[in-house]
């Protein structure tokens, strides 16, 4: 008997790892699209109608840029499974690799129709609205993905060029906001800031810190004070880091408020301790300080914005 | 007698006057002592020292900068120091994909030469290929430390991000030291395009290749929205705000970056719960589909 057990066992263990379901999601993971092609075109050979076989092929080629070579595979995993909205989802991306965009919208509504949950599909379908330019559309699939997975980042900034298209400002802004508290970092953070400040809104800033563009939250004080909020601390924290990684970062610490000199100065100074306090091996020549009792004047793109009451940072270039 | 009795009563009295009057004045002399202590105290804890510092910040530390004027001729130095450097960072990953090329080439020597089966050729192949593998592997340090030095992110974080599997010019870019980030947000720039790439205007197929700053780019590989910023940097407030921001969540349901702690270089949560919050390797909903596909990211119907 115990003979018997342990032989089912092994075959059971052979045909599990024989199987498409099992070894394809391995080689995915592993980006070893190549060896995968190998295992699973053997599969397939032996069992033309195993659809998973076909899937996992059709995927490893696209992985590898070969779209052309995906086709075949996808096509037949979606004949021989209609039913698998995974499977249809990625024959839609296939198709968008194809430049078949008519195609690949084919396959992401008969994913969604198959599955309304599914939330590639409802990103995919609301990016292919947006390069249609059909905003009201991208914003209702871009708003079911938020439904389904709150923080997805596509679907948050994409929301706002969608509202841009749609002439809604205010809400365009409100989207920015939310996209740069959850990813306030990147290439996509550094282009929301620039759309956000263009509308008129500082609430983020890009500024050059040594050679390098990055955004951060303006500073801000508590009304009528030199205390700092908690966005800006965070801030300087990034400040501060970039400093303590380069010694050679010195930055200029420009403090502005129209009308008030002496507070103007008082804020800049404190922006300068805050960033020494946790830092003591800073020196605090590398933060030169200036004040105006003016507006700061802000230029975005071909747009002039002043701003009553603002920090900024330059960095200090060496004299040659 | 009378005068000896006027006398004796006299001094009596003073003495009483005296007894009477000795304890009040004691104690007006504590009174005046604790009013006097630490009115002095005070003076010198809330004006004089103060008073002092304030006065060596006013009157010591004069502005760096006396104008508006020159605070924008200051910003736009800053501007253009930070675009040579940009320069250098493009150079140094062109050169990472020219030394890769030489690579393959040489590899693909050696693969001919062994099929030809000829030793001679065979050898000078393989030293060909072994000094192209050299100059790749310089080619990727002086680009780690040319990313590095523009970005002010430590050399060992760079290196994390290729390890997590991005290219120099993927990092190039989400740190913003690419020639084409340094504009952003800054007025020696076109106003940003916020439309999206437009149908047919772009081949696809790069898309396997990250889409910089694209937010409408299929992924190829995953079907997931891709995180923004850079990957791995574990801890590195100096990558930015991500890493420093209490608000700041890991990325999409799915994605790497919201299943792994060293992909997501320590941002924050990502709320990664609950139907099609799945990881890479395929879970939930019909659990089966791996490679951060389907819904959400490795869910599937199967």
């Amino acid at each position: 008997m115990k003979k018997v057990v342990i032989a089912a066992l092994a075959v059971s263990v052979i045909v599990l790892a024989g199987c498409a379901k099992v070894v394809g999601p391995y080689y995915l993971e592993h980006e070893e699209y190549q060896d995968g092609i190998e295992i699973l075109s053997q599969q397939l050979n032996e069992n033309p109608e195993d659809a998973s076989a076909a899937y996992y092929l059709g995927r490893y080629y696209l992985a590898l840029n070969k779209p052309e070579a995906a086709l075949p595979y996808l096509n037949l995993a979606t004949a021989l499974e209609p039913g698998n909205a995974d499977y249809m989802f990625w024959k839609g991306v296939n198709r968008w690799a194809l430049l078949d965009f008519e195609g690949e919208q084919a396959a992401y509504l008969e994913a969604h129709r198959l599955d309304p949950e599914h939330i590639s599909a409802n990103l995919y379908l609301g990016h292919g609205y947006l390069d249609r330019k059909q905003w009201a559309k991208a914003l209702a699939r871009y708003d079911t993905v938020i439904e389904l997975d709150r923080y997805n980042p596509e679907a948050l900034y994409n929301r706002s060029v969608a509202l841009h298209g749609l002439g809604n400002n205010t809400e365009e802004v409100a989207a920015l906001r939310t996209f740069l508290e959850y990813y306030p970092d990147g290439m996509l953070a550094l282009e929301a800031t620039e759309r956000l400040n263009l509308q008129g809104d500082f609430t983020y800033r890009n500024f050059i810190i040594g050679n390098r563009n990055v955004t951060l939250s303006s500073m801000a004080f508590k009304p009528g004070t030199d205390e700092l909020d908690m966005d800006s601390k965070e801030s300087l924290h990034v400040v501060a880091a970039m400093m303590e990684t380069n010694d050679a970062l010195a930055l200029h610490v420009v403090g502005y408020v129209d009308g008030d000199a002496a507070r103007a100065r008082s804020r800049a100074r404190a922006v300068r301790d805050y960033i020494l306090s946790g830092h003591p091996n800073l020196d605090p020549a590398r933060l030169p300080l200036s004040w105006f009792a003016t507006a700061e004047t802000m230029e975005v793109g071909a747009s002039r914005f002043t701003l009553p009451e603002s920090v900024q940072f330059i960095t200090v270039v060496p004299q040659p | 007698m009378q005068l000896i009795r006027n006398i004796q009563s006299w001094l009596v009295l003073v003495m009483l006057a005296t007894l009477l009057a000795a304890p009040m004045a004691l104690a007006q002399e504590e009174t005046a002592a604790d009013e006097t202590a630490p009115a002095t105290e005070t003076t010198t804890a809330d004006e004089t020292a103060p008073a002092a510092e304030t006065t060596t910040a006013d009157e010591t530390e004069a502005p760096a900068m006396t104008s508006p004027a020159q605070a924008a001729k200051a910003e736009a130095l800053a501007e253009a120091a930070a675009s040579v450097s940009a320069e250098a960072v493009a150079e140094a990953e062109a050169s990472v994909a020219e030394a890769e090329a030489s690579v393959a080439e040489a590899a693909a020597a050696v693969a001919a030469a062994k099929e030809a089966a000829d030793e001679a050729a065979i050898a000078a192949a393989e030293a060909d290929l072994a000094e192209a593998e050299a100059g790749l592997a310089s080619a990727r340090e002086a680009a780690d430390a040319a990313v590095a030095d523009a970005s002010s992110v430590d050399a060992a974080a760079v290196s994390s991000m290729r390890a997590a599997g991005m290219g120099w010019g993927e990092i190039a870019h989400e740190l913003g030291v690419h020639p084409s980030t340094l504009g952003l947000g800054h007025k020696n720039r076109e106003r940003a395009a916020v439309a999206s790439m437009g149908v047919g205007k772009e081949r696809a197929a790069v898309a396997s290749a990250p889409g910089f700053g694209k937010s409408n780019s299929r992924d190829v590989k995953t079907g997931v929205a891709k995180t923004p910023g850079v990957a791995a940097g574990q801890g590195e407030k100096s990558v930015g705000l991500s890493r420093a921001s209490s608000k700041a969540k890991s990325g999409a349901k799915g994605s790497e970056s919201s299943n792994s702690a060293s992909a997501s270089g320590g941002r924050g949560n990502s709320g990664n719960s609950g139907k099609g919050g799945g990881n890479s390797g395929g879970n939930g909903k019909g659990g089966g589909n791996g490679g951060g596909n389907g819904k959400g990211g490795g869910n599937g119907k199967n």
